[in-house]
This record gives structure tokens, sequence and C-alpha cells, in this order.
């Protein structure tokens, strides 16, 4: 547990979901994961790095309705909650701040 | 099944194990639309693969850490214990796979033990003490007699009579005579098959019964009872096709017709390989056969009241009785019982045995001992590791569970993989054991106690060898105190080293036994391999004794099968015997005209007739051997040698039959053939070539030398036989090579075995080798850092560590060739032979191993950075 701050794969997780349009899930956000890092993505880290997201607190996650195309199964959707948003945009802004002090030149 | 609806089966069973819980739907659909998707994009088999992949990245326990199911094991008594060891576990399989070549070494050296002594102790369990498979087998008894001399005899069917007379203390008494038997029928050529006359009560006595029809009864076993049968399972199924209508039916039994009543169970072939079985009153001549006549194999099962001891003591009595009664054949003649399996087996307590077993058992603890110190060096490769845990709050007990995880992991690795190589090995030397050689219940394979002797001295050494660094490692505060226990394990290693100088000399002594053993058997071959196999073909034939009742009829029959083959276009010479070349012979009694010895010499009897020699492609050193006739006799160079002084020609000898008191008649020799081995020992025994109508057999071996290849010569040869009698069974159609071959098959068996012990005791020491030097090297690694900053060469860094090892191999060649010196001069064994050239190719073959063993652990000194070495400390 690192408390509330997030490791590089779990911020991409947080961001997927927040990029994604419902139902959010593993495989979408799997499939955007490597879509957009250009790396293969195992869903096994998917699920851990989902596990942990929600034991901060940045997700909240419910059993969704079967689907047909799903063999009838359940599948797990989440949301993500106000302080994961927060938590998301800081993150942003912190780097957008760095960038600019990258780009002006000014190291201290 | 599509991949639309469901994914593959194994991925199923994987998630299966993965411990979900109540999320298992769930992932398993996730997967499954994405495994859906990627088969339609990128095939199937990149689908398979993202999937296997993602199976084995989901989280243990679940898709997030600390998942309900994990939880609620913690939760439960003595379940924390459980997961912890589940972890323990999956941690050390990644570890072992990471580290491949150590593990594979470790576990290769204990698979190798574990098969050698597999092999061993197999071997001794089969014949010295597996036993005949009938009920209750302790209690049935040998029944046997014994002359001044110590030699063993049968009984004689009037004694067999007798006994059956009395009580004894035994329950029951039955009697067999083994007898080659002719099976024939109108539908299909005959078989020559190995059969016995047996009493009518002795299946009731081994408590089996026929599987189809009867068994025998009181009054099939009479003299003049109608001809009956009982076939053997096997014969069943492969002559008559399992043909339950048989029973009841006629077939031809050595030319009689005779009814069959019965099958024996699958397996069953009592007393050795039996196939036919035949009422032992209905034996030809059998009531007119005097008590000299010992033909018959008695046994007896012990009543409940009695012992071994009682029953020997009561026939004792009864011995002495028959002894007063029938002096003329009967003095000097004792009773003995022995438990039935003693008469099969080999003796365990036998000195040739106990080597052997304890050679098994040698191979296994050094095994165990390099396997030990594997252990050690990986223990000393992870002492920073073992120190980190301990200083994070790993408990001693978590940190020894965790080492000792990984040693059993090994140790079953290893032990099935030695299981395997036994199990290998074993059906490897039983292809070298020609059939029927040894009894029905002597095939190699593997005991159930020895399967758990073996997997308890398995798992037992890693338990045991493991402890020791995984205690003293647990031990370990920081990284001083790591350091301190690693001093400890070095200690402990000090013994190794002193073990792996003891190995080298073991192995000199095998290596030099193995290239003596060999050099011995070619320079035997050389010396005494006289005879020209390559170009005789050899088939045994079996007389009936319906129609070949009498000696004349016999003579008559080999006679005129003689002619007849010999007037055959392409054959050079055709002669009969009753034992071939290398495949044993009647044992008898050799009295010398003249001679006043106290007692008499052994000597090998085989009856030759037509051109025996001739056809074996040797010369017999005589001018009168064409005047063979009844009285005259053939010995060989080992006879004329030892009792003639080499002049034997012209002199007479007696052969007496073992047990038998009838006054054989005097024989002239008229020829010195050479020393051709009978039996399958090194040096070839003294034998008397009898003539053939002194006492004209009913089993015979054919010998023809021809100009062809001699099994293209089998069809015509077969026919012309068949054209005197279409009754008659042969069998054992061989070129004398391969019989010769399968004669020997115990010999080329032991040195197969001595080569493999070799072998394996030399990949030990190997393997002990490098694991010490390898440890010397991971030891001493920080010096050689320092050494090297200070400016020491690669080169002299080596040295250093190549010193060490070289003291160890210098003093194990030492011990090594001190003791195979002594060794060979007590035994006496390389009489003739250059006895500093083998152990000087062993102590070359050890040198070669231990160099290549030690140098590769050296290597890594190349590859040494002394500032990342000293930066590391």
């Amino acid at each position: 547990m690192k408390g509330d701050r997030l490791g590089e794969f779990e911020e991409f997780t947080l961001l997927a979901l927040c990029a994604l349009d419902a139902p959010l899930y593993a495989v979408p956000v799997q499939r955007f994961l490597e879509a957009q890092t250009d790396r293969d993505v195992s869903m096994g880290a998917v699920y851990a790095a989902l596990g942990r997201l929600e034991a901060k607190g940045f997700l909240r996650s419910s059993l969704g309705p079967a689907s047909g195309h799903r063999g009838g199964k359940p599948k797990r959707v989440y949301d993500v909650t106000a302080s994961g948003f927060r938590t998301a945009r800081s993150l942003h802004h912190a780097r957008v701040r760095i960038w600019q002090l990258i780009g002006e030149g000014r190291r201290s | 099944m599509t991949p639309a609806n469901r994914l593959p089966p194994l991925a199923r069973l994987l998630l299966r194990c993965r411990g979900l819980g109540s999320r298992r739907a769930e992932v398993e659909s996730d997967l499954l639309e994405l495994y859906v998707e990627r088969s339609a994009r990128s095939g199937t088999p990149y689908a398979r693969r993202r999937l296997y992949r993602d199976v084995m990245s989901l989280p243990s326990g679940g898709p997030r850490v600390g998942s309900e199911s994990r939880q609620a094991l913690g939760s439960r008594a003595g379940g924390r214990w459980i997961v912890d060891a589940a972890d323990d576990l999956r941690q050390c399989v990644r570890l072992l796979f990471a580290k491949r070549p150590r593990t594979l070494a470790t576990a290769a050296v204990l698979a190798l033990g574990i098969g050698v002594t597999g092999i061993v102790l197999t071997l001794v369990e089969v014949l010295c003490i597996r036993g005949l498979p009938i009920a209750d087998v302790n209690r049935v008894m040998f029944i046997g007699g014994r002359d001044t001399s110590g030699r063993p005899l049968g009984l004689s069917y009037p004694e067999f009579q007798d006994l059956t007379k009395t009580s004894l203390g035994f329950s029951a008494i039955g009697a067999f005579s083994p007898a080659p038997m002719t099976l024939a029928d109108e539908a299909q050529a005959p078989d020559g098959l190995s059969g016995a006359f047996i009493s009518a009560n002795c299946f009731k006595l081994t408590g089996d019964r026929p599987v189809v029809g009867r068994d025998f009864t009181a009054s099939d076993d009479l003299p003049n009872a109608r001809p009956v049968a009982i076939l053997g399972f096997s014969v069943w199924i492969t002559r008559y096709g399992g043909d339950r209508g048989l029973v009841g039916r006629a077939i031809r039994v050595n030319g009689i017709t005779t009814t069959l009543v019965g099958v024996m169970p699958d397996g069953f072939k009592f007393p050795t390989n039996m196939e036919v079985w035949l009422p032992l009153g209905t034996m030809p001549g059998i009531s007119s056969l005097p008590r000299s006549a010992r033909l018959l194999s008695v046994v007896g099962r012990l009543s409940t009241d009695a012992t071994q001891q009682s029953a020997s003591g009561a026939l004792a009595s009864f011995g002495r009785e028959l002894s007063r009664d029938y002096p003329a054949s009967n003095r000097d003649i004792s009773l003995t019982v022995t438990p039935i399996n003693d008469r099969y087996h080999s003796n365990i307590k036998d000195p040739a045995w106990i080597a052997f077993a304890t050679a098994g058992v040698l191979v296994l603890l050094v095994a165990c001992a390099n396997v030990a110190t594997l252990l050690l060096l990986h223990a000393s490769e992870r002492l920073r590791e073992i120190a980190l845990r301990s200083a994070l709050g790993a408990t001693r007990g978590r940190i020894v569970r965790m080492l000792l995880v990984e040693d059993l992991v090994i140790a079953g690795v290893g032990t099935v993989a030695g299981l395997a190589f036994a199990w290998l090995g074993l059906r490897a030397l039983w292809r070298l054991v020609p059939p029927d050689v040894l009894p029905y219940w002597m095939d190699f394979t593997m005991d159930r106690l020895v399967l758990t002797v073996l997997a308890a001295a398995g798992l037992g050494t890693s338990i045991v060898f493991g402890l020791v660094p995984a205690a003293q490692l647990a031990r370990a505060r920081g990284l001083s105190g790591a350091t301190a226990q690693g001093h400890g394990i070095a200690r402990a290693g000090r013994w190794n080293a002193a073990f792996v100088a003891l190995q080298v000399a073991v192995s000199v002594l095998l290596v030099a036994q193995l290239t003596l053993g060999v050099r011995l058997v070619r320079d035997s071959n050389r010396r005494t391999e006289v005879i020209d196999s390559s170009r005789v073909l050899t088939m045994s034939l079996t007389l009936s004794n319906q129609e070949y009742q009498t000696p004349e009829t016999r003579s008559a029959f080999y006679r005129s099968l003689l002619e007849r083959l010999s007037g055959l276009s392409g054959v050079a010479a055709v002669g009969l015997a009753t034992s071939l070349p290398s495949n044993g012979a009647p044992i008898a009694q050799l009295v010398v005209e003249g001679s006043t010895a106290p007692s008499l010499p052994n000597v090998w009897t085989v009856r030759i007739e037509g051109q025996y020699f001739q056809a074996l492609g040797i010369d017999v050193n005589s001018a009168r051997l064409d005047e063979r006739n009844s009285t005259s006799v053939v010995v060989n160079q080992i006879v004329a040698d030892r009792y003639f002084g080499g002049r034997a020609v012209g002199k007479r000898i007696r052969v007496r039959q073992s047990g038998s008191d009838i006054s054989a008649p005097w024989l002239t020799i008229v020829g010195i053939a050479p020393a051709i081995r009978q039996r399958d020992i090194p040096d070839p025994d003294p034998v008397v070539y009898l003539p053939w109508n002194q006492s004209v057999p009913s089993t015979a071996a054919l010998l023809i030398q021809g100009s062809a290849k001699p099994l293209e010569m089998a069809p015509e040869i077969r026919e012309a036989v068949r054209g005197l009698d279409r009754d008659l069974a042969i069998y054992r159609i061989l070129t004398l090579d391969q019989a010769v071959d399968q004669g020997r098959w115990n010999s080329r068996m032991s040195q197969i075995l001595i080569a493999f012990i070799t072998a394996v005791t030399l990949g030990l020491c190997a393997a002990g080798l490098f694991a010490v030097t390898a440890r010397s090297v991971a030891e001493r690694m920080k010096e050689m850092g320092i050494r090297s900053a200070l400016g020491a060469r690669r080169g002299q860094l080596s040295w250093l560590i190549a010193r060490r090892a070289l003291r160890q191999v210098a003093i194990g060649l030492l011990l090594g060739v001190g003791v195979t010196t002594v060794w060979e001069m007590s035994n006496g064994a390389a009489a003739g032979l250059n006895q500093p050239l083998s152990l000087g190719l062993a102590a070359a073959v050890m040198l070669a191993v231990c160099c290549v063993s030690c140098g590769i652990p050296i290597l890594r000194l190349r590859r040494l950075n002394p500032l990342a070495v000293i930066r590391d400390e």
C-alpha cells in the first residue's frame, strides 16, 4: 500500500476509467491500456491495479447485469469516485506545472 | 466446442486452481470476451497464448490482493500456516525455475543415486527375496536328500511314496519332475514346451486351482490311468485362442493322445516356467525306477502345529530308517528340509550379494553427500537474502520452512526422476535376459517396499541435509550474523571436501575394476574361444516317450537324422549334443584309474554324436577319434592338463553321475578337445564328452555347419527333420552365436551394471568436486576482488582455487591407486595382465573428470570485476 499515492500503472488504469465510456469493466480497460501505452498488458495486472485503486477509495465496484454476448455471465463494473477524479486531476496539474518549468528552463 | 461460448478446458482448470472463489465467473467471462475477440482478430494460437499468460498473471487467491477466500482461509486456525506455506511453495518454484541449472544439477545428482540404488535393490529383491507367488509360501518346504559330500539330491519315486504314507509334520506332500513336452494336434505344427509330471495333490498344496476345467484327481495319478493333461494359460490363449470347449477334448502330448482336463490361471507356471502338466503316475517307467534314481523334486506344506525344525528332526529320523531298511541305495543319504524359496533364490547372505547391495547403498550415500554439498553451496550464496528477511521480521521458523520447502521441491523432482531412471534401467536390463531363463515370478519390476524405501531416502535426504544450512542461516541476525553463520557452513563444508577425496578414491577403484574386467574378458575370449560359431545353426528337439521308449529306437532315429541332414546340399557337418557351448552342462564326478585322491573331482559332461567338433570348426587332437564307441570318451584340455599332465589319450576314467551309486563303466580317452566354455564364467571348466550310445537322451541340440547363412538353412533343415517324424517338436532355432550370447547373459549384465555404476559414481564425483570448488570460489570472491585490485593476475587467482581442489584430487587419486593395488594383489584377478595400464587408465580418466569439474567454477574468476565485488561487500 502506498496510501493515496499512485504507481505508474495504477495511474494509467485510473485515467483509462476516466477516459472510457460506460460500461467500465476490466476488458475495455485492458484494451485501452494496450492501445494507448503500446505494450502488452495482462489481465492479472489490470485486476491487481483495479483492486488497489478500489482499496484506496478511488473506485467503486458492483456486479453489472448479465449480458448475452458473455454467455449470460455477469461483469464487475467500476465507477470513478470524486476522490479518484481529484487525484487524477491533481496528478495532471503537477505534471503540467513541471513541464511548464522545463519549458521555461527553470530547474529550481 | 467453439471459442464463442467457453474457454479451453485447460484454461478453465487453471482458473479453478487459482482460488478465485466467488469471482471466478466474472473473471472467466472477462477472459472469454478477450479470447473471442483476439481469436477473430489475430487467430486462435495467438489468442490461446495471451489467454494462458492472462490466467497465469492473475494474483493467487483472486483478482484482488487479499481476496475474500485468502482472508477467510487465513482467519481459520492453521489456515495462516497453509497460506504462508502456499506462498513459500510459489516463491520457491519461481526461484528454482529462475535458477534452473542449479536446481537441475542438484536434482540430477539425487536422481542418479536413487536410480542406481533402485536398480540394485530391485535386483536383490527379485533374485534373493521375492519368492514364489503361492499361498503362505513360507510354510512350503523343499524335501531333498544329501550325500556324504553334502551334494543336494532329489528323491526317488519309492522314497516319495514312503514319505506320503507318513505324516512327519506335513499336511500335504507333493512331487514333480520337469520334462520337455511336445504338444501336437491335427490343426497345428507341434510345439516344444517346458512341462512337468506332478503328483495329483501338488496344485492343492500350492493353493491354486484351474480357471477352466478341473484339477488332477488321485485316480489320474495311477500308472495305468487314462492320460490327462492341464495346460498353462498362455499356451491356452496363444495356441488355442482361449477356447473353453477345448477342455474334455483330445490333444497329443509327447505323442500320446491325452484328454485336456483343465487350464491353470494366468501367470501360474509352477514350479518354474511350466506350460503343461501331466500326472506323475503316468511318467514313463516311473513305477519301475530304482530307489537310487532320485529324479523327483518333493515339496511339502507344514501342518499348522509343525515348524521347519520339528519337520527337519522328523525327516532326519525317517531318513535313518530308510538307510537301515535299504542300505544299498540309502546308505549315507540324509533327508533335509529347506524353505522352497531358498531352493530357487540366491542367498542374500552370500558375500557377493552383500557387496552388490552395499555398492548400491553406497552410491545413494555418495549422492546424498553431494546433494548436501550442493545445498550448502546454495545456502552460502543466500546469506545476504536471509539476513535481509530476518531484519524485515521473518521468524526463524518461517525461514527454515522456506528453505525446507525449496529442498523438498528439489528432492521431489530428483526422486521422481530417479525412480523413472531406475524403471528405464530395469527395463533395459530385462531385455538382456533370454526368455525362460529366470523363474516366472522373477521379472525386473520394482517392488512396493523398494519404491517406498527410495522415496523415503530421497525426501529424507533433503530434509536431513537441508536442515543443517537452514537452521544455521535462520540464526543469522543482521549481515554480520549472516557472515558468522556462513563460516559455520564453511566448516561443515570441510567434511564434504574430505568426502570428495574419498569419492575420487572409490571412483579410481571402480574405473580400474571396469577396465580390468573388460580386458580380462577380451583376453579370456581370445584364449578360449576356439569355436567358429558364425556359420552354425542350432535347434533343439525332443523325442516323444511313446514312440521312442527304448534307447535303440532313439538311437535309430538320431542315426537316420544325421544321415539325412548330411546328405543335404550346403551342409558341411552335422552333430548332436545334450548341451550347447556356454549353455551349461550336468555335473558329475570323475574317477581316474589309479588315482588315490580321497575326494572325487567334479567335471561337466556333454554327450555328443556325429560331427560335433567339426560342426564347431575345431580340430580334436586324436588320431583315434573315428574309433569312438560306447566305451571311448573325449576330454577337454583342462581335464587332460589337470589330471593327466597333458598326456590323457589312452588313459581310462569313470564318470559317476551325482547321487548315483550305479557303477559307471570304464571309458578310454581317445581325444583331447580344446577348452570350450560350457558355463558363463571366465575360466573354462573341465569337460568330458561322453559317448552318445551309453545313454541315448530324448532331448538333443542339433548343430549344423553349412556354407549358407545359418538362419537361411533353417526352413530346409526343419522340413528334413519333420520328414522323419511330423510330431517332433523343434524349438530354440538359433544361430550358435545367438545361443552362446543367450548363455552369457549373466556376465554381460554384470559388466553392464558395473559400467553403469562406475559411470554414475564418476558423474557423482564430478558433481561433488564441482560443488566444493564452486563454493570455494563463492566464499573467496571478496578476497579475490581485493587481490585482483592489488594487482594479482587472473592466472594466479585461478591457481589459488585450483590448488585446493587439486589437493583433494591428489589425495583421492593416491588413496584410490593404493586401494586398487592392494585389492588386485589380494584377489590375483589381474594375473597375466598389465596392471599399471588399467590403473593408469583409471587415474587418467579421473584426472580428466576432475579437471573439467574444477575448471568450470574457476572460469567464473575470469569474469571477476574487483570494483563490483568490493562495492557489494
